[in-house]
C-alpha cells in the first residue's frame, strides 16, 4: 500500500454529491430488483398474448350467426313465458314473479352468443387496468421491500451513516426513492396495457364508439392505479424497514393477506371497508367498491334470514384508510430509525 | 486543539428480558492532531461503542464528545466530511463489486470516480475491483473498507480493528499505510486495537480502557515507563530459600516461579545485589522484566478485577 495522493479539498457544491442521484443508482443495481421486473414483463407479454387468443373480431358471419341464436333463444323463452302465464296451477297473484319479466328486460345481449368476444374498450380496457393495478403494487411491494430490507442485512444503510449522518435525511430519501420506484413502475405498467389495448382493438375489437366521459374516467381510474402502485411500493417498504428484513416484510405480508384478511372477512364482516385489499379495490375502482354488509338478522316466523345492505366505498375513503395505514408504518419506521442504536 | 476529545461518558446497552450491559463507564479520550493514537483494550472494553457514537450510530448516557473541536452528534453533519471510518467488518452490498460499491459512496459524498480508483490503488486491489465483493478474502474485504474510509481523504481516520483477518503480509502493509499517513502532517489516526504490538509498532500515543474507563494514556513511551512497575527475577543456585529470608526481611515482596523469585517493587535493582551479596549470596541472573506494553497492559487492565 501506498500513501494516498491529496488533492485540494474539493468546493462544498461538488462535495455535496447526490444521496438521491445515489440511491437510485443502488435500486437500479440491484440484481433482485432487475429479475422482477424483467419477470414482470415476460408475464406481461404472456398474458397479453393468451388475451389475443381469447377475442375475436366479429366478421359479419359470425355476428349473423348469433344474432341468429339470439333470436332463435327470445323466441323460446316467449314461448315459455307465455305457457307459464297460461299455467293454471300456479296461483293467479304469484305468476308475474314466478314467471319472471317480459324478455327486453332481460338483457339477450349479441355479445354474448359469439365464442369469442371482440375486445371492448369501454368493458375490457378498465378491467385490465385494473389487474394492471393489482400486479404493480403487489410487485412494488417486493421491490419496496427489499430494496430497503438489503440495505438491512447487508447493514450497509450503517456504511451510510458514515457519508450521511442525517438520519431523517438519509430514511426521507428512501422513501422518495420508494414512491418514484412506485410511481414510474404504475405509469409503465399501465401505459403498457393501454398499448397492449390499442394493438387488441385494432385487431380483435368491436367497432362500437366509446360513451362520453369514457377516456376522463378511464383516466382517472389508470392514475388511481399508479397511486396504488405507490401504496403497494411503500407498504413494502415500511414494513422492510420496520422488521429490518426483506424476508420478514414479505412474510407479514403473505400472512395478512392470506389469513388476517380472510378470517376478518369471513368472522368479521363489518371490518371489511378497513381492509387493506378492499380499500385499494376502493381507491381504484371507478365510482368505488361496493360491498355487501351483513345488516341485523330478522326473524319472521318462516325462518330468519340475514339482511344485506350494500354499502359504497369511495375513491377517497379508500385512499384515505390506506394512507392512515401507511402514515402509521413509515412514521413508526422513521422514528424507530432515528432513535435506535445502529450496529 | 484535540481531534477527538471524549469526557466521562456512560453507555449501557439495553436488552430485552436482560439487565443492562455497561459498555462506557466514564470513559474519557483525547486525541491530539496529526498523530497515531491507540486506542487499545482487550475484548469487550468498549472500543467499538466508543467509535459508533463518536460517528453518532449510537446515543451515549451522559457525557460529552468532540471531533474536529465539533461537538458530536450534534454538528456531525458538519464534520463528517472530513471523517473517514472503518467500524469492525466493512458493510457492503455483497452482490456489487468493490469499485461499484465505492463508487456508491463516492456518489453520496460527490467525490470523482478518480478517486476511487486511487484508493483501490492504495490498497492493492485494483485489480480486483470489477470481483463481486462476497467474492472477496476477509483480507481483502478488510482493504475494501480501508479504501472507503481513505476515499473522503479524511482529516481523521478512525480504523476499529483494521487489521482484522488480514495475513502478515497484509497486516504489515496496513500498518505501513497508517504510519504513512500518520506522518504526512495532516491526517489523525484513531487506531483502535486489541493487539499490543501493533500498537507499539505504528503508534505515537496510545489509550488504554478497560470495562469502560481510560487507565492510562500519553505517549506510547512514556506509558511504557510508567509500566515498569520494578519487577525483576532474581536466581541465587543452590540458595533460593536464603535468597528468599534475605530479601523478605529487605522489605520486598515476592512471588515464587519454576526456579526463580520474582521480587516487586524494586525501583532500583543494585539495591537486590547489594542485599543479596551482604549475606554472600550471589546471583545468577537478575533481569528486569521488561516493560513491553504487554505486561503494562496486562497489568493495568487487570488492576480491578
Ligand atoms: N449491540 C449490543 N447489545 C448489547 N451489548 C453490547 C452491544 N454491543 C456491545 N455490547 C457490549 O458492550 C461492551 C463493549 O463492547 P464493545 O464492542 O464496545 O467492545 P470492544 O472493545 O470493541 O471489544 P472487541 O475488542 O471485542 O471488539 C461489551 O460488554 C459488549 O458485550
Ligand atoms: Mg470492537
Amino acid at each position: 500500500m501506498t500513501a494516498p495522493p491529496r488533492h485540494a479539498v474539493a468546493e462544498p457544491e461538488t462535495r455535496n454529491g447526490s444521496l438521491f442521484r445515489t440511491e437510485i443508482a443502488r435500486l437500479r443495481a440491484r440484481r433482485f430488483i432487475q429479475l422482477l421486473v424483467g419477470l414482470a414483463l415476460i408475464g406481461f407479454v404472456v398474458l397479453s398474448i393468451v388475451a389475443f387468443t381469447q377475442f375475436s373480431e366479429p366478421t359479419p358471419d359470425v355476428l349473423a350467426d348469433a344474432q341468429a341464436r339470439l333470436e332463435q333463444d327470445i323466441a323460446l323463452s316467449e314461448q315459455f313465458r307465455e305457457q307459464c302465464l297460461a299455467d293454471e296451477s300456479i296461483p293467479e297473484e304469484e305468476r308475474e314473479f314466478a314467471c319472471g319479466p317480459p324478455l327486453d328486460e332481460q338483457g339477450f345481449v349479441v355479445e354474448n352468443y359469439i365464442d369469442k368476444r371482440p375486445f371492448t374498450l369501454t368493458d375490457d380496457l378498465p378491467a385490465g387496468s385494473l389487474g394492471v393495478a393489482a400486479a404493480t403494487a403487489m410487485l412494488g411491494f417486493v421491490i419496496g421491500a427489499t430494496y430497503v430490507g438489503a440495505e438491512w442485512s447487508t447493514r450497509s444503510i450503517v456504511a451510510l451513516l458514515f457519508w450521511e449522518t442525517r438520519r431523517l435525511k438519509v430514511i426521507g430519501v428512501k422513501t422518495g426513492v420508494a414512491v418514484l420506484a412506485g410511481a414510474a413502475l404504475g405509469v409503465v405498467g399501465q401505459l403498457l396495457w393501454l398499448g397492449a389495448s390499442h394493438v387488441l382493438v385494432r385487431t380483435r375489437g368491436s367497432t362500437t364508439a366509446v360513451p362520453d366521459g369514457f377516456w376522463s374516467d378511464f383516466s382517472g381510474q389508470a392514475g388511481r392505479g399508479v397511486l396504488l402502485a405507490v401504496v403497494g411500493t411503500l407498504f413494502g417498504f415500511g414494513l422492510a424497514n420496520l422488521v429490518r428484513n426483506t424476508g420478514a416484510a414479505l412474510g407479514v405480508g403473505f400472512a395478512y393477506f392470506a389469513i388476517v384478511e380472510s378470517a376478518l372477512r369471513g368472522f368479521v364482516p363489518k371490518s371489511q371497508p378497513f381492509l387493506v385489499s378492499e380499500s385499494a379495490g376502493a381507491l381504484v375502482e371507478d365510482g368505488g367498491l361496493s360491498l355487501f354488509v351483513e345488516g341485523p338478522t330478522v326473524d319472521q316466523g318462516t325462518g330468519s334470514f340475514t339482511e344485506f345492505t350494500e354499502m359504497i366505498v369511495s375513491n377517497v375513503r379508500g385512499g384515505l384508510t390506506l394512507a392512515a395505514y401507511l402514515l402509521v408504518l413509515l412514521a413508526a419506521g422513521t422514528w424507530l430509525f432515528r432513535r435506535r442504536d445502529l450496529h | 486543539m484535540a481531534v477527538v476529545e471524549v469526557t466521562g461518558a456512560h453507555k449501557s446497552y439495553h436488552r430485552r428480558g436482560k439487565p443492562p450491559q455497561k459498555a462506557l463507564d466514564g470513559l474519557d479520550l483525547s486525541v491530539g492532531a496529526h498523530r497515531v493514537h491507540g486506542f487499545l483494550g482487550p475484548n469487550g472494553s468498549g472500543k467499538t461503542t466508543t467509535i459508533r457514537a463518536l460517528l453518532g450510530l449510537v446515543r451515549v448516557d451522559s457525557g460529552s464528545m468532540r471531533l474536529l473541536d465539533r461537538p458530536v452528534p450534534e454538528d456531525l453533519p458538519d464534520v463528517i466530511g472530513s471523517v473517514g471510518a472503518l467500524v469492525e467488518s466493512p458493510l457492503f452490498f455483497p452482490n456489487f463489486s468493490g469499485r461499484r460499491n465505492l463508487r456508491l459512496l463516492a456518489g453520496v459524498a460527490g467525490v470523482s470516480r478518480d478517486r476511487v480508483e486511487e484508493c483501490l490503488e492504495i490498497v492493492g486491489l485494483r485489480d480486483r475491483g470489477e470481483d463481486k465483493f462476497k467474492g472477496y478474502s476477509l483480507g481483502m474485504k478488510q482493504r475494501l473498507g480501508i479504501a472507503a474510509a481513505l476515499l473522503k481523504e479524511p482529516t481523521l481516520l478512525v480504523l476499529d480493528e483494521p487489521s482484522n483477518g488480514l495475513d502478515p503480509a497484509g497486516i504489515r502493509e496496513v500498518r505501513e499505510l497508517i504510519k504513512q499517513l500518520g506522518s504526512d502532517g495532516q491526517t489523525t489516526v484513531l487506531l483502535s486495537s486489541h493487539l499490543l504490538s501493533e500498537v507499539q509498532q505504528v503508534c505515537d500515543d496510545v489509550t488504554i480502557i478497560a470495562r469502560g474507563k481510560l487507565v492510562a494514556t500519553g505517549a506510547v513511551a512514556d506509558v511504557l515507563a510508567t509500566g515498569s512497575t520494578g519487577d525483576v527475577r532474581v536466581m541465587v543456585p543452590g540458595h533460593q530459600q536464603a535468597a528468599y529470608d534475605v530479601l523478605m526481611a529487605a522489605g520486598f515482596t515476592l512471588t515464587a516461579l519454576a526456579d526463580a523469585w520474582l521480587v516487586h517493587g524494586v525501583t532500583e535493582p543494585s539495591t537486590i545485589t547489594r542485599a543479596l551479596a551482604a549475606h554472600d549470596l550471589y546471583l545468577s541472573e537478575l533481569s528486569p522484566i521488561s516493560a513491553d506494553l504487554e505486561s503494562v497492559f496486562l497489568d493495568l487492565t487487570a488492576e480491578e478485577v
